[in-house]
């Protein structure tokens, strides 16, 4: 059983990484031009690291068999309400601690309710989504609308300083992505993530504590959105109502791209940085052929559609394999 | 074990004071009479005739909603469908000229082939039905974006915008249609097979199929159905607003679904009213009505709105949850 689910995953991120060679490819010879230059590069580091970071949580929930909606809304209040802080002369330390402490509060609130009150994640968080994306609303009201700039520079070296050659963000999203590939796959609270994916009942009844487990995955969902939201208004070097609108989904289909499953039990973080980094790849397509973004909306939707449609398509068969239908 | 036994008895000790079998109504008298006695604006004919009126709309969502959530399925592609509807058929009026007896029903049938996607691939392929319908959510409101893109700013024909302004002795025909449908309907789920299958369905899909019950193809029609009506509410939205507008329909799929589960609908399926989800909706109206009347800043409303949301699924989640399924 174990060797199954080991190549249906093997074959779907070889799948993600094969397209992904592929596109880069298309994008170098036929697009060489745009594609290949320095500003493109850099462009897509910092589209790409904030995206990787909020993914990391994400699919660390899909792997124990839940997601979060809410990091959108949770990494778009944590940037502006740090870019607040930042602006009244807050230290660029405390500021981000104050970041962190929302999406914290939030994980806390989802994953609480979801574990110990056996509420639907998939209300509970759309509830926060909205509770999160109208603090947003509240906190950006009247002039600050327009947005809140920031000119502390020991917190926008964050996102616009880099070291070796290579953003500071991207640096804190490879230590991230890396620490926590390592934890879930080679410790053994990050192997228990697996069974209580795979079977709830059965995590419980060998001992894992799941109600704890899934506490602590949502704050740690939480907690990077956050981290990612600080990041990308650092990288702006001002808050905008906009970010991470409608990002919940863009991560949910990177993760299912990259081996993860609604059904849980599956999955990895570095499947879900391909995927990210294959729906970057995307969209980088998208706007050198410069296609509208409804049009974007359009095959971001179809692509989603195919995926979950392929994901229930290989767990059933497995199923099927199994004996369980 | 004796988890279990203790979360049953508490289960049983809720359900003997029949906790939460009236309290939507309770809850929507509260808020109706506190607004009424607190605001005179409130209380006049105008005022709820408008809410009434915005309620016969949207009662065409909560229909899908409900029989959906009954059989614990789902669709949040409504919101896209209610706009991509509106929209396609101006298009076909305006860009193709088609008549409007032929536009509607045009736009009806390719609806019923949107819930037929849904429906199929939920059925055949056993997918989640919240992430089929986030994909075509994403793909309808991207459609409904390219045709508003390409018929830029027009106002409908007239015999468009006539439908939803049609009026039987001074009132709208979509109310007479929404109180003929709610009491058909809520006939039929309470005391006949028809709709009452649904109910077998939600509480254990596997005993229902054993019964007989062909399961697989009472989704599919629901599925059908909940996009057919999604698009009559769409026409009708469009219709009354007389002119293309963007974003029409975003989050709707949410606030029925908190409509819904305020009216004592269940995720985890085998429960749910008609009636009382449209309780739901009238009080979420009342509840946003109120907060208008009260001169809250708008930003607050989406805040009041999740809370409204979260509130009501802690609650569910308390005393209406069946299972430890997800």
């Amino acid at each position: 059983m174990k060797e199954l689910l080991l190549r249906i995953l093997r074959r779907k991120e070889i799948v993600v990484i094969i397209i992904t060679i592929i596109l880069f490819l298309i994008l170098s010879i036929g697009a060489s031009s745009t594609f290949l230059t320095l500003v493109n590069f850099e462009s897509l580091q910092a589209s790409i690291a904030p995206n990787a970071i909020v993914a990391v949580g994400m699919v660390i929930l899909l792997i124990t068999g839940t997601f979060d909606l809410s990091v959108g809304s949770v990494m778009g209040l944590a940037g502006a309400v740090t870019a607040l802080v930042v602006s009244q002369g807050l230290p660029a330390v405390p500021s981000i601690l104050v970041g962190l402490g929302i999406g914290l509060s939030f994980g806390f609130v989802n994953g609480f309710l979801v574990a110990y009150g056996g509420v639907n994640p998939l209300i509970m968080t759309i509830g926060t989504l909205y509770i999160g994306r109208g603090l947003v609303n509240a906190v950006m009201r009247g002039e600050l609308r327009y947005g809140i700039k920031i000119d502390n520079p020991s917190f926008l070296v964050l996102g616009q300083g880099k070291s070796l050659g290579l953003y500071n963000m991207f640096w804190v999203m490879l230590v991230v992505v890396v620490l926590a590939q390592f934890l879930t796959l080679k410790t053994n609270p990050g192997r228990r993530l697996y069974f209580v994916g795979s079977n709830y009942e059965a995590a419980r009844l060998v001992g894992i504590k799941v109600k704890r487990t899934r506490l602590l995955t949502f704050m740690l969902s939480g907690l990077l959105a956050a981290l990612a939201g600080v990041l990308a208004t650092s990288r702006f070097g001002v808050s905008s109502l906009y970010l991470g609108l409608n990002l919940e989904l863009k991560i949910i289909i990177s993760c299912l791209l990259g081996g993860a499953s609604i059904a849980g039990g599956q999955g990895l973080v570095a499947g879900s940085f391909l995927g990210v980094l294959f729906l970057a790849m995307v969209v980088s397509v998208f706007n050198i052929l410069e296609i509208s973004p409804y049009w974007q909306n359009i095959i971001v939707g179809a692509i989603l559609i195919f995926i979950v449609s392929l994901d229930a398509y290989l767990v059933t068969k497995r199923k099927k394999a199994l004996g369980e239908i | 074990m004796a988890d279990t036994s203790i979360r049953q008895r508490r289960r049983q000790g809720l359900r003997n004071v029949d906790f939460g079998q009236y309290s939507i109504y309770i809850v929507t008298a509260v808020a109706f009479v506190f607004l009424a006695l607190t605001r005179g604006n409130f209380f006049r004919y105008s005022n709820i005739y408008s809410l009434v009126f915005g309620l016969s709309m949207e009662f065409f969502l909560i229909v899908g909603i409900t029989l959906l959530l009954i059989m614990g399925e789902i669709d949040l592609s409504i919101g896209s469908v209610f706009a991509f509807a509106g929209i396609f058929t101006g298009f076909l009026m305006w860009e193709l000229e088609f008549p409007i007896w032929l536009a509607i029903p045009a736009c009806l049938v390719v609806a019923g082939g949107i819930g037929f996607v849904n429906g199929f691939l939920v059925v055949r392929f056993r997918a989640n039905s919240l992430m089929i319908t986030i994909g075509t959510m994403i793909l309808f409101r991207g459609l409904a974006d390219v045709l508003i893109n390409a018929l830029k700013g027009i106002t409908y024909p007239s015999e468009y915008r006539a439908i939803a302004n049609f009026r039987i002795g001074g009132v709208n025909f979509t109310i007479f249609l929404m109180l003929a449908l709610l009491v058909i309907l809520e006939y039929l789920l309470v005391n006949h097979a028809s709709l009452r299958k649904l109910y077998y369905i939600g509480e254990n899909k596997l005993s229902a199929r054993l019964y007989g019950v062909r399961v697989d193809r009472v989704k599919l029609t629901i599925f059908i159905l909940t996009s057919v009506a999604a698009a009559i509410a769409g026409i009708f939205g469009a219709s009354r607003s007389g002119q293309t507008v963007w974003n029409t329909g975003q989050g709707l799929e949410f606030k029925m679904i908190t409509a819904a589960v305020l009216g004592g609908a269940s995720l985890f399926g085998g429960r749910g009213s008609i009636v009382k989800s449209l309780f739901g909706l009238f009080l979420l109206a009342i509840i946003l009505n109120g907060l208008v009347m009260y001169s809250v800043n708008p930003v607050w409303t989406n805040v009041v709105v999740g809370i409204a949301l979260v509130v009501a699924i802690v609650f569910d989640s308390r005393v209406n949850r069946g299972s430890d399924k997800l």
